[in-house]
C-alpha cells in the first residue's frame, strides 16, 4: 500500500515451544530489523522478561509447563514494562480469542500467518520508533 | 442485460433441454442415425454458441461433447449407456453455468477444475487418436521469429505443479512462444482470443516485446505482444490450433524435471537443520507416510510464501506422484540447507528446458501496515477495556492497552495527548473504564477512523469539512435518492410500458391458437350441412340461411386466425440482431473483412417459423463467411474491393416471409461441386457428363456432401446445407441457391407467415381423398393423352417448354389401379415443385382446398414418410395428408 518504511528498531520476544515456528518468525522479523529473542514456556520467558527489556511479546498459546495464558498474566502481574502482546493460535473462536484478551494480550492472529501480516501487525504494536 | 446474451442464454437453454431429450430417446433407438446427427448438430450448435461469449470452460466441456458425438455419429464410437450418463452429468454441468450467468452476465472464476474434468470423461470415451508418437527433435518450421521462450522459473508454482502432474498422467508438456505478426490486427486476428482457446492451456502470459514506447509514439495498431504459453496439449492439437499462423509460434517440449524449481521468499537465516534431519532419517528409513507427515506439519507453520513452503511443496507433490524418486526426494530435502535450488539435470534424460536454478527473489516482506488493521487493532483494546475489572493482572493488562493505544496512533501519526490522563485515571480507580471512554470518544470523534476514507496521513486538518460531510440526516435523502434513480430505469427496462404490456406463457397462446384453429376446422362443417338441408331434407330456404349465417362466422373465425397470429408474431430482428456480432467475430477468426447489412428487419412472422430460422441461417452465414467470401489478399488479386459485402434481407411477400442471404464472395464452383459429388459418390459417371451446373450447385444440400476442404470450427464437419434444408423444410419452407463463380452467391429462403393451419387441395385417386400442401402445389392441368410422352421408359409431358416427369400416386401409393381420365379423356395432374424440380403427379380429380390443423401421425405411423400427418375435415372423415418430398 505505502512505500515500506525504514526498519524500526524493536526488541521482539518469541514464546513458542516449536523451534520450527520460532524460526519462522525469527526470520521474518530479522528480516525487517528487530531484534529478536526466543523462549520455549511461559517460565523461561517470564526469565527473561524480568532480566530485559521488550517492545512486544508473541505469545504461543499451548506450551508444555506453562502456557500463554499463564504468562500472560503472570507478566501483567509484575511491576515491568507491559509491552503489548500478540496471541498465536490455531483457534479462531471468539471464546478463545477473549480468554486470551482477558489474560492480558492486545491482540490475536491465527495460524498460520503471513508474513506481511505478522510484521504489520509488529510494526503497528510496536508504534513509530519504538516505544518509549 | 446484454440481448445477445440473453438470446444466447435462451437459446442453450433449448438447445440442452432438446440435447437431454434426444439423449435419452437414443437409449430406446442406439442405432438411429437420424437421432444422432441431430444430437451432434445440437451440441455442435451450442458449442459455436459459447464460443461467441467468454465462456471458455463451458466451451471446453462442449467441445468434448461435440468430439464424442462426432465419434457416435460417424460409427467410430458405439452409442451405449455409458455414454449417456457423462454426457448428461456434462450437460448438467453446462446448464448450471448458464444459471450463473444469467443474472449477472458471466460466471466467476473457478469452474475451470470442474470442466476439465467434463472434458476429460468425456474425451475418455473417445477411441485412442492414432496420434504419431511425439518427435521432440523436429520443431514446427523453420522458425523465422526465433521467439526465446523463457524460463520455467517465471511460471507461477500452481501451473508447475498441475503441469507436473499432467505430464505424471501421460501427456506430454509444451512451453509455446507465440508472436503475432505486427500488422495482425488488420487481418482480423485476434491473438488474445487465440491464446486463451488454446487446448490444455496451464498458464499463459502476455510481455511486451520491448519497452513500450512513450504514449505519444505508441502505434496501438500494431501487435507489440508475445505470448507464452504451458500446455499440456499434444503437438498435434497445437499446431491444428494454430494452423493458420505456424511460423508465429515456437514449440518446445518440457522436461517434467525442469518444472521443480521452488521460488519464494528466502528471508536470510540458517534453516531448521533438525528437519533436514529428521526428514532425510524417514527418507532412509523409507517411512514415506511419516516423512509426509513431517513435512505437512513444518509446512503448516510455514507461510506459503516462503522459498521453504514451496520447497516443501514440491517435496509432497513428488511423495505423491513418485514416491520410488528417493534421489529426487533427496535433493529437495537438502535444498532446504542452503535454500538453492536442486540440481536436478543429472537426473533427467533431456533437460531441454533445463532448471535455471535461479535464486528464488530475496525480497523481504513489505510488511506495511494498512488502515483497516489499525481499526482492529483499536477496537481489540476497546474490546479489552470492556472486560470485567478483575484479577492481579488488571493494572498490567490496562497498561498494556495504553501502550497499544499510543503505538497505533503514534502509527497514524496521530498525538496521543489526553491518553496519559485517562491512563492514570484509570489505574488510580483500578477500573478500566475511564481510559475506555476516551478511547470510544476518540474513535466516535470526528476523525474517528472507518468513516472517512482519506489516507492515513491526512488526519486532524480536515475535520471540520468532514464532520460536514457524512450528517446522518443528509445522508439518508440522499441515498433514498440513489436508491430511485437506480430502479426507475431498471424497471423502464423490464416492461415498456407497465399496464400495457401483458408477459404471458407461451403455452397459453399455443393452447388458444389450437382451439381457434379447430373451429376454423369445425366451421368447415356448415356448408356440407347446408348442402344436406338442401339434397337431403329439401329445405332449401334453411340451407341459404345457414350459409349465411356460416360467411359470418366464417369471417369472424378468419379474423380470430388473424388476430392470434398476430400475437405469435415475431419481428425476424429477433434472430437478426444476432448477425452483426457472428459476423464481426467470424471475421476476425477468418481474418476476413466483412461488412453486413440487413434490410427487413422488422418484417414480421410466427414465433416457431422465426424460432426455426435460427439455426439454418447461422449455419447459411457461417458457410458464406467460411467458404464463400475471402481473404482481402484474394479478393484484391481478384480486382474486388477488398472488404467482402454480406446482406441479409427479409421481406414479405403475400403470405410468405422471404429471406435472403446474398454475399459477394467467390460463388460456387460447379465443377468442383461435381467432382467432389462423384467422389463422394453421390452421383455417378453418367451423371457427372450430364448434370446442370445449377443441378451440380443444389448437389451441395444433399446429405454427406460438405464443401469444406478444411474443417474449421465454424461450418466445418458437415452439418451442412443438407441439415439447412430439413430445418427449412419442416416449417414447409423452400430454399433456392443462385451462384455466380466469382460474383456470390445468394440464398433465398421463403417461408410461410404462420405453421398453425395448413393450406391442402384434396385430390381423389382410386375413390380415396387424400390432401396435398398448397405450397407445394405450382400448378394443376389436364393433360390429354397425346401429351404424354414416353421417353426412357418413363412417363413426361413437356409444359411451357419444361420436360416434366410423370409420376402416377396410384403407383407410388402401390395401389393396383390406372388413373381415371375424365369424359374428354384427360388426366388430371397436379404439377408439384419438390426441391427445384416440378414433378407431375397424375391423380384421379381434384377438389376444392381446405385449411386443415395438421396433427403428425401418432406412433409408429410416423415413420410412414409418404404422409405429413393426418387431419379432420368438416363432415367429420379423415384427411391424409401427402408428403410429395417423401412420396417422390
Amino acid at each position: 500500500m505505502n512505500t515500506s518504511p525504514a526498519p524500526i528498531p524493536g526488541r521482539i520476544l518469541v514464546i513458542d515451544d516449536a523451534a520450527t515456528v520460532r524460526m519462522y518468525h525469527r526470520q521474518i522479523l530479522e528480516g525487517a530489523g528487530f531484534v529478536v529473542a526466543e523462549a520455549i514456556n511461559g517460565i523461561e520467558a517470564m526469565e527473561k522478561a524480568l532480566s530485559d527489556r521488550f517492545d512486544l511479546y508473541l505469545v504461543d498459546v499451548n506450551m508444555p509447563k506453562q502456557d500463554g495464558y499463564g504468562f500472560l498474566r503472570e507478566l501483567r502481574s509484575r511491576d515491568i514494562h507491559q509491552a503489548p502482546a500478540i496471541m498465536i493460535s490455531t483457534e479462531s473462536t471468539g471464546q478463545d480469542k477473549r480468554r486470551a484478551y482477558e489474560a492480558g494480550a492486545n491482540f490475536y492472529l491465527i495460524k498460520p500467518i503471513k508474513p506481511d501480516e505478522l510484521l504489520s501487525h509488529c510494526r503497528l504494536l510496536l508504534g513509530p520508533g519504538g516505544i518509549a | 442485460m446484454n440481448p445477445l446474451l440473453q438470446q444466447f442464454i435462451q437459446e442453450a437453454r433449448d438447445l440442452l433441454q432438446d440435447i437431454s431429450t434426444h439423449l435419452l430417446a437414443l437409449e430406446d433407438q442406439p442405432d438411429s442415425s437420424a437421432l444422432m446427427t441431430e444430437l451432434f448438430r445440437q451440441v455442435h450448435t451450442l458449442k459455436g454458441n459459447s464460443g461467441l461469449f467468454d465462456f471458455p470452460e463451458m466451451t471446453r466441456v462442449l467441445h468434448a461433447g461435440e468430439d464424442l458425438m462426432d465419434a457416435v455419429r460417424e460409427g467410430r464410437v458405439r452409442y451405449s449407456r455409458q455414454l449417456a450418463d457423462p454426457l448428461l452429468d456434462a450437460m448438467d454441468f453446462v446448464a448450471m453455468l448458464i444459471d450463473r450467468i444469467e443474472p449477472g452476465g458471466s460466471y466467476d472464476a473457478g469452474y475451470a477444475a470442474a470442466a476439465e474434468g467434463f472434458a476429460r470423461n468425456l474425451r475418455a470415451l473417445l477411441p485412442e487418436p492414432t496420434v504419431q508418437p511425439e518427435q521432440f527433435a523436429e520443431t514446427v518450421r523453420p522458425d523465422p521469429v526465433a521467439i526465446v521462450l523463457p524460463a520455467l522459473t517465471g511460471v507461477p508454482e500452481a501451473a508447475r505443479m498441475a503441469a507436473w502432474r499432467a505430464a505424471e498422467s501421460g501427456k506430454p508438456l509444451f512451453m509455446l512462444g507465440y508472436r503475432p505478426d505486427d500488422d495482425c490486427f488488420y487481418r482480423g486476428e485476434d491473438p488474445f482470443h487465440q491464446t486463451r482457446q488454446v487446448p490444455e492451456l496451464l498458464w499463459g502470459t502476455a510481455v511486451a516485446r520491448q519497452a513500450w514506447p512513450p504514449l505519444a509514439e505508441l502505434d496501438c495498431y500494431r501487435c507489440q505482444v508475445d505470448f507464452y504459453l504451458l500446455t499440456s496439449a499434444s503437438r498435434t492439437a497445437l499446431q491444428e490450433h494454430f494452423r493458420y499462423t505456424p511460423e508465429q509460434i515456437r514449440l518446445e517440449p518440457v522436461e517434467p524435471l525442469s518444472l521443480i524449481v521452488p521460488t519464494g521468499h528466502l528471508n536470510g537465516g540458517p534453516v531448521y537443520r533438525d528437519f533436514v534431519a529428521e526428514a532425510l532419517e524417514l527418507l532412509d528409513a523409507q517411512d514415506r507416510e511419516g516423512l509426509e507427515l513431517l513435512i505437512r506439519t513444518l509446512l503448516d507453520l510455514s507461510s506459503p510464501d516462503l522459498w521453504l513452503a514451496s520447497d516443501l511443496r514440491w517435496l509432497l507433490v513428488v511423495l505423491e506422484t513418485r514416491p520410488e524418486e528417493e534421489a529426487l526426494l533427496r535433493r529437495l530435502i537438502e535444498a532446504l540447507n542452503s535454500l538453492t535450488g536442486p540440481d536436478l539435470s543429472d537426473l533427467s534424460a533431456s533437460a531441454s528446458l533445463a532448471a535455471v536454478a535461479a535464486l528464488p527473489e530475496a525480497l523481504p516482506p513489505s510488511g506495511s501496515i494498512e488502515r483497516g488493521q489499525v481499526e482492529s487493532v483499536l477496537a481489540t483494546q476497546l474490546e479489552i477495556l470492556a472486560l470485567p475489572d478483575q484479577g492481579a493482572w488488571l493494572e498490567g493488562r490496562i497498561k498494556s492497552v495504553a501502550v497499544t493505544v499510543k503505538a497505533c496512533l503514534g502509527s497514524l501519526g496521530e498525538p496521543a495527548a489526553e491518553l496519559d490522563a485517562a491512563l492514570a485515571a484509570s489505574l488510580t480507580s483500578r477500573s478500566a473504564q475511564p481510559l475506555r471512554h476516551w478511547l470510544h470518544a476518540r474513535l466516535q470523534g470526528g476523525e474517528a477512523p472507518g468513516v472517512e476514507p482519506p489516507p492515513v496521513q491526512a488526519a486532524p486538518v480536515c475535520e471540520p469539512v468532514a464532520a460536514a460531510q457524512p450528517v446522518p440526516g443528509e445522508a439518508m435523502p440522499e441515498g433514498i435518492r440513489r436508491d430511485t434513480e437506480d430502479t426507475r430505469p431498471s424497471h423502464g427496462r423490464d416492461d415498456l410500458q407497465p399496464g400495457k404490456i401483458l408477459k404471458v406463457d407461451q403455452a397459453r397462446i399455443d393452447r388458444l391458437m389450437n382451439l381457434i384453429g379447430e373451429m376454423v376446422v369445425a366451421k368447415n362443417g356448415l356448408p356440407y350441412l347446408a348442402n344436406r338441408a338442401e339434397n337431403q331434407y329439401g329445405v332449401r330456404e334453411l340451407a341459404r340461411e345457414i350459409k349465411a349465417q356460416y360467411a359470418v362466422i366464417n369471417r369472424i373465425a378468419e379474423e380470430m386466425q388473424d388476430a392470434i397470429m398476430q400475437v405469435r408474431m415475431m419481428p425476424v430482428s429477433f434472430i437478426f440482431k444476432r448477425f452483426p456480432r457472428l459476423v464481426r467475430d467470424l471475421a476476425r477468426k477468418l481474418g476476413k473483412e466483412v461488412e453486413l447489412a440487413l434490410e427487413g428487419e422488422d418484417t414480421e412472422a410466427d414465433k416457431n417459423i422465426i424460432e426455426s430460422l435460427a439455426d439454418p441461417l447461422i449455419h447459411i452465414v457461417r458457410n458464406s463467411m467460411d467458404h464463400g467470401l475471402e481473404t482481402p489478399a484474394v479478393r484484391q488479386a481478384a480486382g474486388k474491393p477488398v472488404t467482402g459485402h454480406l446482406l441479409i434481407r427479409a421481406l414479405q411477400e403475400s403470405d410468405r416471409v422471404l429471406i435472403e442471404i446474398s454475399d459477394d464472395g467467390q460463388g460456387i464452383d460447379p465443377a468442383l461441386i461435381k467432382r467432389k459429388a462423384y467422389g463422394k459418390g453421390l452421383i455417378d459417371e453418367a451423371q457427372l457428363e450430364r448434370i446442370s451446373d445449377q443441378e451440380a450447385i443444389n448437389l451441395i444440400f444433399t446429405p454427406g456432401f460438405s464443401t469444406a476442404d478444411a474443417v474449421t470450427d465454424l461450418s466445418g464437419r458437415g452439418v451442412g446445407m443438407d441439415v439447412v434444408r430439413n430445418a427449412i423444410d419442416r416449417v414447409g419452407g423452400t430454399i433456392e441457391l443462385a451462384s455466380h463463380p466469382g460474383r456470390g452467391t445468394t440464398l433465398r429462403l421463403s417461408l410461410p407467415l404462420s405453421m398453425a393451419v395448413t393450406h391442402v387441395m384434396i385430390i381423389e385417386s382410386n375413390r380415396q381423398i387424400f390432401g396435398v400442401p398448397m405450397d407445394l402445389i405450382v400448378e394443376t392441368v389436364r393433360l390429354p393423352q397425346t401429351a404424354i410422352h414416353t421417353i426412357k421408359q418413363r412417363k413426361t409431358t413437356v409444359l411451357r417448354d419444361q420436360l416434366i416427369p410423370l409420376l402416377a400416386l396410384n403407383e407410388l401409393l402401390a395401389m393396383d389401379a390406372a388413373p381415371l381420365a375424365n369424359a374428354d379423356g384427360e388426366l388430371a395432374t397436379l404439377v408439384v415443385r419438390v426441391g427445384n424440380e416440378p414433378v407431375g403427379l397424375v391423380v384421379d380429380e381434384f377438389h376444392e382446398v381446405v385449411d386443415v390443423i395438421l396433427k403428425p401421425l401418432p406412433g409408429e405411423l410416423a415413420r410412414l414418410g409418404c404422409y405429413a400427418g393426418s387431419a379432420l375435415l368438416g363432415d367429420g372423415s379423415v384427411l391424409m395428408i401427402l408428403n410429395p418430398r417423401e412420396l417422390l
